[in-house]
């Protein structure tokens, strides 16, 4: 073989692999630019680009996802806690009513010259045709029979039986209890019978009295059980008939007694009505 | 002295379920109507003992029960005197053994009792009974019906432990 024939291929060889990157760093000495290399500048950053918003993508899902079981298990706890809270909730709701009645009857109970017991409803008639209530005052605490029931909107009761440590209350709208009452508006008299839960009557009110719907029915303190002027309830009928000696008055309780939990007994009413 | 104490413990019992009704119930479902826990003992007496014995339970239960109404004393045996007539009757009619006939029965006492009631008060008081509330009523009724199984079973409980050599002729020896 002669040593000066020439092979191509060996050329072309040695060029590519010796030469052009010897040619290259001279480049890249001499040059910031890269002028030959910025369209592949270009591609590559757009390439690298896409690729960052795709990882972003990827990591904020995956990170949502992860975040997810985290805040699921959050979720659980919050609404147990939520749960909690409400039930404190309604039952300091509870106690801030029983504060703002009990600050009432406080209230009430330092107003008026009467001597006031304090009394909670502990329980009512064995019997349904019979409206009473016990509540948590007897004799240990001055109860004597016959002694008057309030609360702040009016009369309830008087004491019917007493033992040491409980009382029973005969409401006004119980068919054994009659109270002596008079009409606010016009003085007339009469006598108020219980009729059911509901209702009481008006009886002996000659067909002469002055009643009309609306009202209001106050003790007269003559039966020596409430002191006069508490209201008893409002006239809701009247019946004046043609003949008669009488007219029927139908008269609803101011106080409902189906919402009582407390209650005043009057320990000196005689002595308030004397006054 | 094993009968003494038998009509001692219903009667303590008695004293159990009537402050219950009043008292307990009332303080845990306010103004909802109770079931008639003081029917349950006449009504199981009046069926499973003989008319001799339920006698002194029938004062007994009335004295009981006037203590924690404001019911008269004399209205309320009365009312209680009916019941016990009309439950012998309804059982020298209609009868067989078993928990389902009591709870029948103190439905039907259930129901009875203040139209027996309302009655008596118009010829006894000087202020008859004048309202009915009608949903009251049937509330009523139905849980005592709801609650008389559990008492059956209670008292029978008890006739078996007081009354064993007896039990040929009360409902404890039919369980």
């Amino acid at each position: 073989m002669n040593f000066f024939s020439f092979d191509l291929r060996k050329a072309l060889l040695i060029l590519g692999l010796v030469v052009l990157p010897l040619l290259g760093v001279n480049i890249q000495r001499t040059s910031q630019q890269g002028g030959l290399l910025y369209p592949f500048f270009l591609v590559s950053g757009w390439m690298q680009m896409g690729y960052t918003q795709l990882s972003l993508g990827v990591r904020g899902t995956t990170a949502l996802y992860l975040d997810l079981i985290g805040i699921k298990e959050q979720n659980r706890v919050l609404l147990q806690e939520n749960t909690e809270l409400r039930a404190q909730l309604g039952s300091l709701t509870e106690l801030k009513l029983e504060n703002e009645r009990l600050n009432q009857l406080l209230g009430f109970q330092k107003q008026t010259a009467m001597k006031l017991l304090a009394a909670k409803v502990i329980g009512k008639d064995l019997l349904p045709d019979h409206n009473t209530i016990t509540i948590n005052r007897g004799a240990d605490q001055g109860i004597e029979q016959g002694m008057a029931v309030l609360t702040v909107a009016g009369a309830v009761g008087y004491i019917y039986r007493v033992q040491d440590k409980l009382s029973q209350v005969l409401l006004l709208t119980d068919r054994y209890s009659t109270v002596d009452v008079l009409v606010q508006r016009s003085r007339a008299r009469g006598l108020l019978d219980g009729v059911s839960k509901e209702k009481c009557q008006l009886r002996y009110l000659r067909r002469s009295d002055d009643v009309l719907v609306g009202d209001l029915l106050v003790t007269s303190g003559l039966d020596n059980i409430f002191p006069k002027g508490f209201p008893i309830g409002l006239v809701v009928l009247v019946d004046n008939p043609e003949y008669g000696v009488t007219q029927k008055v139908e008269v609803q309780p101011v106080v409902n007694p189906s919402l009582l939990e407390e209650v005043f007994v009057v320990l000196n009413a005689v002595e308030e009505t004397k006054t | 002295m094993k009968s003494v104490l038998h009509f001692a413990v219903f009667c303590l019992f008695h004293f159990l379920i009537c402050s219950f009704q009043t008292t307990f119930w009332f303080q845990l479902f306010g103004q909802t109507p109770a079931p008639q826990l003081w029917l349950s003992i006449l009504v199981y007496w009046s069926l499973y003992h003989s008319m001799v014995a339920t006698l002194p339970m029938l004062y007994a239960i009335t004295a009981i029960s006037s203590s924690l109404s404001s019911a008269p004393a004399g209205s309320l045996l009365l009312l209680i005197s009916a019941l016990f007539g009309a439950i012998v009757f309804f059982k020298s009619r209609i009868y067989w053994s078993g928990p389902l006939y009591y709870l029948l029965v103190s439905g039907l006492t259930s129901l009875v009792a203040p139209l027996f009631y309302m009655i008596i008060s118009w010829f006894v008081d000087d202020q008859p009974v004048r309202s009915f509330e009608f949903f009251h009523w049937v509330l009523s009724t139905l849980l005592t019906m709801t609650v008389s199984l559990a008492l059956y079973r209670f008292y029978s409980l008890l006739d078996r432990l007081f009354l064993s050599d007896q039990l040929d002729t009360i409902s404890g020896g039919n369980l």
